[in-house]
């Protein structure tokens, strides 16, 4: 019998990251009040407004979770790329790929709720997958850096589905849509009594504990992680670099694939000509705040489902447009790049405590 | 005569945050104008004092007085304020600088908006003159020997008036010839009435140089000694705390007829340039072989074709009479061709991943490791991780912590316990006793012979010629990309393999030109 030992270890690397990205949130707060106070506002009054409206009441905080799964996705399949140092911006494509597959079986096929959906999910990854595939294997075997072709994969993909999204039959030209998808096909709700949840929210925390199971506990997230890590090490060790590289880029793109489905099986139902989903953004900033440990990638996704949700009553109340959000989201991803500065700082602080106490 | 002693340390300790305690009770003193070693093995706990005599940390109890004073440091710039300086390890350069503008680089000459070359290139010269260190102040510190890095490392201390310099495993990086440089660059500095710390686990120079000795094991001082005190094996033993003997013990005769791997005329050019010439040598079970060479005459190449990483243009590598020149780094390290590369932090190792993951790196595969062929297998990687943690006496406060904490010496004994964990027929080591100390070389050299000895090839290629004539049954020389020598280990000089490195082989007798 193996006796469990307390390791403070890895709890005192968790609580350091922790801090480190609860600085950068602060930081961006304050930055973000510099920001409210040039245009003549309060920022209590503008970050009370703010909270409110994302998590103030049971109504704002249903809102705010219908915001989330998309958003924790888009940081699940970043997290999976990075932790192969691969990073998947073409998440864009992949998603409306995705969502794009989901909602021609959402539309067309006849089935029950449950296989139907099952379908759908299993549509919207096969659309993400393919679509990730492209550059992927330019990037494999013609050494085209996966960013760029990646980003330019991203306009193809809003054009392709301009177009396919017209070919449609029934395609809805006054709202420039597909055709809704059939009520079995549609996630039912939850929390009704509040106004209710979709539960593509539940299936996203779901996800989590798979991705998470996959990267910490399978042979394949070990070797990914090497291949991250120490592409060197792995590739001494063995592993095949340029496989793993590719199987976390297909990962990233299930989890893609999963969130366009998700997406339009909980709230939209349809697909729309010329809407780019912007969840990329998000996705990176909540793998960075995330730092590959799923709890802190959950409350990472609230915190920017929250500020999605709050900033239409932020705006209402204040007059500051809800833009500002992107402006505080944009800065939060600046400091928490900063982090080395967040350290070197720490120290300082210390340093001069240090001194204090010995005069 | 009564010195003046002018760095007193009482009773200092320092305990990290995470309960590791890395000096105790540590009390000695350093005289004005001596050079005053501190040894001890890596992680006794040198650099920790000398970071904490030098201010970047605080002692947790104990004091320490600089000039009978309790000394006030919380900065390096504090201490370079109080005549102390500090040449690391690891060069702090800045490579696209000129010489000049490294040494002044923070205490420039001229006022706040611009600096004042001319006068300070005229300071620089006279200061480098005044100590016979030589420099050529507007070349590139990119395009000078590491040598010559170092000695602009230490102008910049002079520079910063430092009476007191402190040299933290100063000839780790150099050359023989440079060691004697060096070792002479240190006299001339104590005739002019610097004190020098000098720490190092090098003992041949620590003798040459030192007035006093200050030895340290396990973060406790040991004793200090005069230099006439004591010889290198003296110290080696209040070092370690036991009798060193390297070589790793008894060989037990294996006869064989069977040969574990056989190379023949492996050829192999890059960018047009031949490394590799027609290498061909065997290896038999219960064998060390050392492959001696100065470095760059092919090993590099060797090595990456033997284990699968690059592609031979011509000839084959046949491992227990398969050829697998064709064969993949995993594939080949299945059929029992375990390899120790040089560089562990590049190769060998995750830094980043806990202890017990980067025990079954490479070895993920396992079907030991996993559960219904998919999940690691937890259980079994942390039972192994623990039993190998023991076997090989890997000091670490547990199994989860991350492998870059650990010393250069736990390091490779993580490495050296993968390796020879599923006992392959055949262990390849480059440069296995690199940067440790001489407990650690002992422990790697046992461990090579033990894996000799139960019947196994070993491969050993070192640039360390003691190590090779210590360790091998035979040994090959390579020399631009040709094997020039393959001797047994029976009545050979160091100087004549030497000559078969350079180049100048005996039959031959002559000089090459291009050395």
């Amino acid at each position: 019998m193996t006796v469990k030992k307390t390791d403070g270890t890895k709890l005192r690397e968790g609580l350091n990251s922790f801090l480190t990205s609860l600085i950068a949130i602060v930081l961006a707060m304050i930055a973000g009040s510099i920001l409210i106070s040039l245009v003549d506002a309060s920022p209590a009054a503008v970050f009370s407004a703010l909270f409110k409206g994302a998590f103030g009441s049971g109504k704002s905080i249903v809102g705010t979770l219908n915001r989330m799964a998309p958003i924790l996705m888009a940081g699940l399949a970043l997290t999976v790329g990075n932790s192969a140092s691969l990073f998947n911006i073409g998440f864009t494509g992949q998603f409306m790929l995705g969502s794009l597959f989901a909602t021609w079986v959402g539309v067309y096929i006849k089935l029950p709720a449950v296989p139907l959906i099952a379908l759908m999910l299993l549509a919207g990854v096969i659309g993400s997958c393919l679509w990730a595939a492209i550059p992927t294997w330019f990037q494999l075997s013609r050494n085209v850096n996966f960013v760029f072709s990646g980003i330019m994969m991203n306009y193809i993909a809003l054009y392709l589905c301009n177009w396919l999204i017209m070919q449609f039959p029934g395609y809805n030209a006054m709202s420039n849509a597909t055709p809704t998808i059939q009520e079995s096909a549609r996630l039912p709700t939850i929390l009704n009594s509040l106004g209710g949840v979709n539960s593509s929210i539940i299936i996203a925390i779901l996800l989590v504990a798979v991705s998470s199971v996959i990267m910490f506990k399978t042979k394949v997230g070990f070797e990914m992680r090497a291949v991250g890590a120490n592409r060197n090490a792995a590739l001494s060790a063995g592993i095949s670099i340029n496989k793993r590289m590719f199987q976390a880029g297909l990962l990233s793109a299930v989890f893609a694939g999963l969130g366009g489905a998700l997406e339009v099986m909980g709230s939209t139902y349809r697909m729309q000509q010329d809407v780019q989903p912007t969840y990329l953004v998000m996705g990176i900033a909540v793998s960075m705040l995330g730092k590959e440990n799923p709890a802190a990638i959950l409350v990472a996704s609230l915190l920017f489902a929250g500020m999605q949700n709050g900033s239409t009553m932020m705006q209402l109340k204040t007059g500051v447009s809800s833009q500002f959000v992107m402006a505080v989201q944009g800065m939060l991803i600046i400091f928490i790049c900063s982090e080395n500065f967040i350290t070197y700082i720490g120290k300082k602080i210390k340093a001069q405590k240090r001194m204090k106490t010995e005069v | 005569m009564e010195k003046e002693k002018i760095i007193e340390l009482k009773n200092v300790s320092k305990v990290f945050p995470n309960g590791v305690i890395a000096n105790r009770n540590i009390s000695f003193d350093i005289e004005k104008g001596e050079v005053h070693a501190i040894v001890g093995e890596n992680g006794a706990g040198k650099s920790t004092l000398m970071n904490t005599i030098f201010g970047l940390y605080t002692p947790s109890s104990g004091e320490i007085l600089l000039r009978g004073r309790p000394m006030k440091i919380s900065t390096p710039s504090d201490a370079i304020s109080q005549g102390i300086g500090m040449v690391h390890q690891h060069f702090m350069l800045i490579q696209s600088f000129t010489v000049l503008q490294n040494i002044i680089l923070g205490a420039e000459v001229g006022n706040k908006a611009k600096i004042n070359y001319k006068k300070a290139r005229k300071e620089v010269m006279a200061l480098s003159e005044s100590f016979g260190l030589r420099i050529d102040p507007d070349t590139l510190v990119m395009d000078i020997s590491v040598a010559m890095q170092q000695r602009v490392e230490i102008l910049k201390v002079l520079w910063r008036k430092a009476e007191i310099i402190i040299f933290d495993e100063p000839t780790a990086v150099l050359t023989p010839q440079e060691i004697d440089e060096f070792c002479d660059m240190v006299l001339r500095l104590k005739k002019q009435g610097k004190t020098i710390i000098f720490i190092s686990h090098k003992l041949a120079e620590v003798m040459k140089v030192s007035d006093r000795i200050t030895i340290i094991r396990r973060g406790e001082v040991i004793t200090t000694k005069n230099v006439d005190e004591v010889d290198e094996k003296k110290l080696a033993v209040l070092m370690v705390g036991h009798q060193i003997t390297l070589g790793g013990g008894e060989k037990k005769v294996i006869e064989s007829s069977e040969k574990i791997l056989e190379v023949e005329g492996l050829a192999y050019a890059e960018n047009g340039v031949n490394k590799l010439n027609g290498v061909s040598f065997t290896l038999s079970p219960g064998e060390i072989v050392g492959v001696a060479g100065v470095d760059g005459n092919g090993q590099d190449e060797l090595v990456d074709i033997i284990c699968g990483k690059k592609k031979p243009d011509s000839g084959k590598v046949e491992f227990m009479g398969r050829d697998i020149t064709k064969n993949t780094i995993g594939e080949i390290r299945d059929m029992g061709l375990a390899t120790v590369f040089e560089d562990r932090h590049k190769d060998g190792l995750v830094l980043s991943f806990p202890l017990k993951d980067n025990l079954i790196l490479g070895y993920q595969a396992r079907d030991k490791y996993l559960k219904y062929k998919v999940f690691r297998n937890e259980k079994a990687i942390s039972e192994d991780a623990e039993i190998l943690k023991e076997r090989f006496d890997v000091r670490c406060s547990s199994m989860e912590v991350p492998a870059g904490t650990l010393s250069g010496g736990n390091q490779q004994k993580l490495v050296i316990a993968r390796e020879t964990n599923f006992s392959p027929k055949m262990l390849m080591t480059v440069q296995p006793t690199r940067g440790l100390d001489m407990g650690a070389i002992e422990y790697v050299h046992n461990k090579l012979v033990e894996h000799r000895n139960e019947g196994n090839g070993v491969l050993m290629f070192s640039l360390e010629l003691d190590e090779i004539l210590q360790v091998s049954d035979r040994i090959l020389v390579i020399f631009d990309g040709k094997i020039v020598a393959d001797l047994p280990n029976k009545n050979v000089t160091k100087r004549e393999i030497g000559n078969y490195m350079l180049g100048v082989t005996k039959k031959e007798d002559h000089d090459s030109e291009e050395n």
